[in-house]
């Protein structure tokens, strides 16, 4: 079987580590049906759907692989632009779903902010196939004093590839928020690149995941900062179970002329099983000293007096695990923004935890023990 | 006055490493009693063997490692050395003397370098144990009576071969391997000179041991091995010093430093390196820690144009710790790559990095670091902390670490942080009398205190000084 390298290090080390990229077999190729996302919106925003490339301002961007990013340009299937006119709001929700009539998924989301515009977008990823497949290129150009806040929900079933390069260009005193809760799919890795050339631009990218089986999720952050006084601040946090795997790679680069900017990125992983395995690369490069730049990682068990207190309050141990894996992702699935994406995603929590056995009814029952974390 | 004598003995001796303008940029006549010619070939290889007289295992490990230096690649991470041309480089230049026990034995040149340098001085005064090296040979050593007695050996790593010879085949290049890199391979082609240290069983060497090396020679090359085993309960420090004059020419450095520390034993590895800024030093060490055994790292990088440097310790018993404390200072046209590796191979093993670098004038300054937790390391506890402090705009600080988590009864923590000297520290520090430039070399040497601490006050001296020398002028 064929390999192929996805999220590689801007700033490769150690080879013997072989954390400079995830390297996994390629997968099977499914003939690649043209699909629309069931799509809603509010406000004054457009939505259009097209087939063909309508990405063509993408630098020296390589993606999460240059093969699978110029996939996306040569051979998407699924286009979708959204666009907002200056001091406009609007909120777009947009679902794909993977069938065994449509397993696999080339396309783009072509998204543009005018000038003091504020645009929130809802993606829900679901469903799954044999051989199941995501390959997307979402594009993200902002003007001045415009926001854009991206809420991701991937809730694919364990035999999904699901690759999403992100690429981001801020405008002056734009900000780009993206909210991530990564829980499906046998593979998911995505790749951020998020241009800070505009003066006080912010870049916020708040994940969540949390793997069980052989799942592996691979995260990789690239934010050149050029703009003076710009903002980064990037968390990823979540548990792994079974053998499950999760790489971190984030990279603050303070470029020269990019000052007062600060940036900061932390990873934050509670291990619950033996076997599982969490990788964390956190770079933060500086040519410039004017800058405050600082990373944070964290990797352990679940604290033993948190359960213990717990368990002395009533709670079984499943129960009190919940309650402490929850409290550590909540805060992400909190900042989705819409009340439907964060029940689906805390009850996908739950179901993962084995708290509830019985599908469909689990939320509800947690709702019903657990009236506080609702 | 037993009091006053003793500090007016340590004011002197602290004096003696003051005047850093001269300290260690002197140049001496390139003289030698035989050298082999520039460049690498399997003949200069069989040549260094044969004229230090070397058993046939070793010259065929030479040419096992001269061949593997020819095939392994240099890294696509590491920095740029292209201003190296091997083919210039001279592997082995033995000086006019052989390795003496005396001072007053050695020629009056190199005897001069190692004065200037303080070294006899500091024999005197607070060491238990001096090795002096002078381009590729040893050549002068020598250690206290009592440890002898104790049986401690601390010999020149040639005659170490030629009295020891099982232990160090034993242990030559077994914990780096010539397969490890491509300057590993290169030290194990033409390695000359090191240090050979052994602490029996339960013997504490209260006072460190030194070995010092200078290179002297134009356009050659350094590549020093040194082997230290400590015993199980035993307990040693051990410092190591460095530093070559400045010639238009590339030096290399390639030395190679393996450390065997048994169950319950502890060596603190202590390192101040202030090469020249022609010098690439691509040096590679690593030690191997059993059960409850500790290392502790205490390195200072002050000098050379492109450093490679991670010390890296195994951490192969239970309860085995690893301390790692280094500052490395960057100033124009420096490139120095530092940092710290750990592998955590069993139950309850800890580690603790603090890592600090300062920048300036255009240097880089990367931290590159690794922490593996491996299944079996249950309960195993590390600790990664890593501060970069700018001085100007024109500089450059990069932090790479990298962490494998392979279990889950594990806790880790890691922070870092960039940045430049508070202005409100200034600011305080202005308001109590201080000038601009005053509070900020104040905050900088506040900033590698850590270090500072860790080391024997004449070292904790000497790398403040060498601080104030880097930070001349440049405090703007």
């Amino acid at each position: 079987m064929n390999t192929v390298k996805y999220n590689r290090l801007p700033r490769p080390t150690f080879r013997w580590m072989k954390v400079n990229e995830l390297e996994i077999d390629s997968l099977r190729e499914e003939a690649v049906q043209g699909m629309r996302p069931q799509e809603r919106h509010e406000g004054d925003v457009s939505v259009t759907f097209y087939t063909g490339n309508r990405i063509t301002d993408l630098g020296d961007f390589e993606g999460a692989n240059t093969e699978a990013l110029q996939q996306t340009l040569s051979d998407s299937s699924s286009g979708c632009a959204v666009e907002i006119g200056p001091h406009a709001q609007g909120v777009v929700w947009l679902t794909y779903t993977l069938t065994e009539t449509a397993p696999q998924l080339t396309g783009q989301l072509k998204i543009k902010a005018g000038a003091g515009s504020h645009l929130q977008i809802f993606l829900d990823f679901e469903g799954g196939a044999e051989h199941g497949a995501v390959n997307l290129l979402d594009y993200i150009e902002t003007e001045e004093q415009a926001v854009v806040k991206i809420s991701k929900v991937q809730l694919h079933t364990q035999n999904v590839r699901h690759i999403e390069h992100r690429y981001a260009k801020a405008g002056e005193k734009s900000t780009i928020d993206y909210v991530t809760a990564e829980l499906g799919a046998k593979t998911a890795i995505i790749y951020y690149k998020t241009d800070l050339t505009g003066t006080e631009a912010v870049f916020n990218s708040h994940s969540m995941y949390l793997g069980n089986n052989d799942q592996i999720f691979d995260f990789s952050y690239w934010v050149p900062t050029q703009g003076a006084a710009t903002n980064t601040d990037i968390l990823t946090t979540g548990a792994l179970l079974d053998t499950s795997k999760k790489y971190f790679r984030g990279t603050i680069d303070f470029l020269r002329g990019g000052k007062k900017a600060v940036g900061s990125e932390s990873d934050i992983c509670i291990l619950l099983s033996p076997n599982v395995h969490s990788i964390s690369v956190p770079l933060l490069l500086c040519k410039e000293d004017d800058v405050v730049g600082n990373h944070a990682s964290s990797a352990g068990q679940i604290d033993k007096d948190k359960l213990f207190y717990l368990m002395s309050r009533g709670f079984n141990e499943a129960g009190a695990q919940l309650i402490i894996v929850e409290s550590n992702i909540r805060p992400v699935i909190d900042r989705l923004g819409d009340a439907d994406l964060e029940n689906k995603t805390l009850q996908a929590v739950r179901e993962k935890m084995q708290f509830c056995q019985k599908k469909g009814d689990c939320h509800a029952k947690c709702t019903q023990r657990f009236p506080h974390l609702n | 006055m037993a009091d006053e004598k003793k500090a007016a003995k340590e004011r002197e001796t602290i004096d003696s490493f003051t005047d850093f303008g001269n300290m260690y940029n002197f140049k001496k006549k390139f003289s030698y009693s035989y050298k082999t010619e520039a460049g690498l070939t399997p003949d200069i290889v069989r040549e260094i063997s044969e004229k230090k007289h070397e058993p046939k295992w070793m010259l065929d490990f030479r040419l096992k490692s001269l061949d593997l230096f020819y095939k392994i690649e240099y890294p696509n991470w590491a920095p740029d050395i292209s201003g190296l041309d091997m083919d210039n480089i001279v592997t082995y230049v033995r000086p006019n003397t052989h390795m003496k026990a005396s001072w007053d034995d050695i020629p009056d040149d190199i005897k001069d370098t190692f004065d200037r340098l303080g070294i006899p001085e500091a024999e005197k005064t607070s060491l238990a144990g001096v090795g002096a090296q002078y381009d590729s040979e040893v050549v002068y050593h020598s250690i206290q009576d009592e440890l002898v007695q104790q049986g401690v050996i601390y010999t020149d790593f040639d005659s170490a071969l030629e009295k020891y010879e099982d232990i160090v085949k034993a242990h030559f290049m077994k914990l780096v391997p010539p397969t490890d890199h491509k300057f590993a391979a290169l030290h194990g082609a033409v390695w000359s000179g090191g240090s050979y240290v052994y602490v029996p069983e339960g013997v504490d060497v209260s006072i460190p041991l030194q070995s010092y090396f200078r290179l002297n020679a134009p356009g050659a090359g350094q590549f020093e091995h040194t082997m230290i085993i400590v015993e199980k309960g035993a307990k040693v420090h051990f410092i190591e010093g460095c530093s070559a004059p400045k010639y238009n020419v590339a030096n290399l450095h390639a030395g190679c430093v393996e450390l065997f520390i048994g169950d319950d034993a502890s060596l603190t590895y202590s390192t101040i390196e202030n090469w020249s800024k022609n010098m690439y030093n691509l040096n590679t060490k690593r030690a191997i820690v059993g059960k409850n055994g500790t290392i502790n790292w205490v390195t200072g990088s002050f000098g050379s144009h492109t450093s490679c440097l991670y010390p890296m310790s195994i951490l192969q018993g239970e309860g085995a710790h690893c301390e790692f404390t280094g500052v490395t200072f960057a100033g124009k046209g420096q490139y120095l790559d530092t940092g710290s590796k750990v592998v955590h191979n069993a139950p309850h093993t800890t580690s603790n990095i603090n890592s600090k670098s300062i920048s300036k004038s255009g240097g880089v300054c990367i931290y590159r670091g690794s922490v593996i937790i491996n299944p079996k390391a249950e309960g195993a506890k590390a600790n990664v902390s890593c501060e970069s402090l700018m001085l100007d705009e024109i500089s450059q600080s990069d932090t790479i670490p990298a962490i494998i988590v392979k279990n889950d009864n594990i806790d880790l923590g890691h922070e870092a942080k960039i940045g430049r000297i508070s202005d409100e520290a200034v600011f305080y520090l202005m308001s109590r009398g201080l000038s601009e430039d005053e509070a900020r070399a104040m905050l900088v040497r506040g900033f590698v205190e850590p270090v500072s601490k860790a080391l024997p006050l004449e070292y904790a001296v000497e790398m403040n000084n060498l601080i104030n020398l880097e930070l001349k002028g440049s405090l703007k």
